[in-house]
């Protein structure tokens, strides 16, 4: 066994001591399981937010991409995240703890069911995020298995792929919330030290060993002499049109059920006030080195010879594992690997829990009754849920899906055709049961049409009216929303002041 | 102008500075090795979080029902 494999293993068996220990302190309610009991303080938020929304797609498809495309990635993806993604904790985050603290919800479903009058809403609502939740998190499974295979050299992607499913399991399930609150603060912090270190790593090596300074120009020249256009951006990849319709995939985070899940366990509203701040700046100590290494990797010598091979390149979500493992030493490689490994986790576990969580909530106790069932039943059978979910998405992610980065988008591209119901549900008193189907299923019927017309595996580059294929599902999701609400009838009374309180008798 | 309002122009003014195309084509680095474009959405990360500081200060919504955890037991984790 290689050093690399053994440090893998020695940080996947203390993640699961950080599962026990959570058990440990768990109050044994599936509130607790579920919530954390509404506890969790503003930097364990800030954390367990940040990891969450930061996957393999932004370690591992950030580098590929950018090797691909270019330091324009930063600019398409990470500076409009700091931007987007803080105005969906600001603007959607705080006002969803506010009303689920009041009603008691823990899942979206079980909101939107209320807030629409609506059993069948919510089921079909369910189906949706559980199919759209799907590739999110085979972005995580492949991830994984590509980092323990870059590195290792030896171990194959589908083994590494199970590894990490097997262990995310095992401490999401000794755990629950409680415990993946914990392991993505922890993992958080693990992934951006063992990133930033990485990066310094990897300069210095590009430099001959001169000193990370020299490193840093050296490695920059190289992309300059060969491939000078990935140090700008510009046509034909980047044009105004497809630029500013990016801005939309990061709305996807108002819509994602696990983040929903991550807000609802916050101790207070003003706990929301660092993770806003700050999110913008741990996004860009994150993805500022990923896209950079990915640029070297592009023209990167080392020892008078090129790091990667276009070649002989199998796919790019191995430019980071195999920059990490070819220029750091073994230890350092493996370290490093834990570092990757730890962002693709951090993600994974939340994904999984509000799997269960919504599966036993909103639909074996809405359907069987509440009463019926014993904590400890519920808490098994969120269980039994997400093993059968990430049993289905390993089989998927044995049949060679497309990059991480590619899939990714098309993933967030589906979230963000919902984001104008989560807006007008928060926001607008006229948003009817009606608009709210309208919405879904236009959103449903064009990504699938937009899916189908970029061909398989899915055209990167394809556009649609010069613009990302989420522009047109986000207009017209909105359009058919705000249309189908104005012709039809509002809520009732009842359900209007409950979650807008005070302001019966205003105009809709 | 409300106070409240000031945060939000700038944020906005932040989107508009990150859709700007004049910097794309700027085959400038700094410090040696950091391409101008990277730079440039480097100081909008920043700027967005400055923003987003004194939005969370002037704009931060009153109407919120801040209640704190159930119970002491809840707060300890």
């Amino acid at each position: 066994m290689n050093i690399q494999l053994m440090i893998i293993i020695g940080y996947l068996a203390l993640l699961l001591l950080f599962g026990l220990l959570a058990r440990r302190r768990s109050q044994g309610t599936a509130k607790d399981y579920m919530l954390a009991s509404h506890s969790i303080g503003p930097v364990l938020l800030l954390l367990s937010l940040f990891g969450t929304t930061m996957t393999a797609f932004a370690l591992v498809g950030s580098t590929g991409k950018s090797f691909q495309w270019g330091v324009g990635v930063y600019a398409l993806m990470a500076s409009s995240s700091g931007i987007v993604h803080s105005l969906c904790f600001f603007l959607v985050g705080v006002k969803i703890w506010s009303i689920g603290r009041r009603n008691g919800y823990t899942t979206q479903v079980q909101y939107f069911r209320d807030r629409l009058e609506s059993r069948n809403f919510g089921t079909l609502l369910f189906l949706v995020l559980v199919l759209l939740v799907i590739p999110y998190l085979l972005i995580g499974i492949l991830g994984g298995g590509a980092v323990i295979h870059g590195i290792t050299g030896t171990v194959p992607n589908w083994l590494g792929s199970l590894m990490i499913c097997t262990v995310v399991l095992t401490y999401v399930f000794a755990g629950g919330m409680r415990g993946t609150a914990w392991a993505n603060a922890f993992q958080t912090l693990v992934f951006m030290v063992l990133g930033l270190v990485a990066f310094l790593v990897i300069a210095t090596q590009l430099g001959d060993g001169q000193g990370i300074w020299a490193g840093l120009k050296a490695a920059t020249a190289q992309v300059q002499q060969s491939h000078p256009e990935k140090l700008t951006m510009g046509p034909p990849v980047f044009t105004r049109l497809f630029f500013l319709s990016y801005l939309l995939i990061p709305l996807s985070a108002a819509m994602f059920p696990h983040i929903f899940q991550h807000w609802l366990t916050a101790r207070s509203a003003s706990t929301f006030k660092l993770p806003i701040v700050a999110h913008p700046i741990l996004i860009a100590i994150v993805w500022l080195p990923c896209v950079l290494i990915g640029t070297w990797a592009t023209a990167a010598l080392y020892k008078g010879a090129l790091v990667i091979d276009p070649g002989t390149l199998k796919s790019v979500n191995l430019i980071l594992p195999m920059m990490v493992a070819k220029l750091s030493g073994p230890i350092l490689s493996g370290l490093l690997a834990a570092g990757i490994l730890a962002a693709v986790m951090s993600s994974l576990d939340s994904q999984f829990l509000c799997l269960g969580t919504m599966f036993t909530n909103d639909i074996v106790l809405e359907l069987k009754g509440r009463d019926r069932f014993s904590d400890r039943q519920v808490v098994m059978m969120a269980r039994s849920f997400i093993v059968g979910i990430v049993v289905v998405t390993y089989l998927v992610s044995l049949l060679h899906p497309p990059g991480i980065f590619d899939l990714a988008i098309w993933c967030f591209t589906g979230f963000t055709g919902l984001v104008p119901l989560i807006v007008a549900a928060l926001y607008w008193k006229g948003l009817t049961r009606a608009g709210a189907y309208a919405c879904l299923l236009v959103t449903v019927a064009s990504w699938i049409y937009f899916f189908v017309q970029a061909g398989y595996p899915p055209d990167p580059k394809y556009k649609f009216l010069e613009m990302l294929p989420v522009a047109s599902v986000f207009i017209a999701s909105s359009i058919s929303l705000v249309l189908v609400s104005l012709a039809t009838r509002p809520p009732g009374d009842q359900t209007l002041e409950k979650f807008f309180p005070g302001s019966s008798g205003e105009q809709l | 102008m409300p106070r409240a309002l000031f945060p939000w122009l700038l944020l906005l003014l932040v989107l508009v500075l990150h859709q700007l195309t004049a910097p794309w084509g700027n085959e400038r680095l700094w410090f040696g090795f950091l391409p101008h474009v990277l730079a440039y959405h480097l100081m909008i990360s920043l700027l967005a979080a400055g923003a987003w500081a004194l939005l969370v200060k002037f704009s931060w919504p009153r109407d919120l029902a801040d209640t704190e955890a159930d119970s002491p037991e809840e707060r300890s984790a």
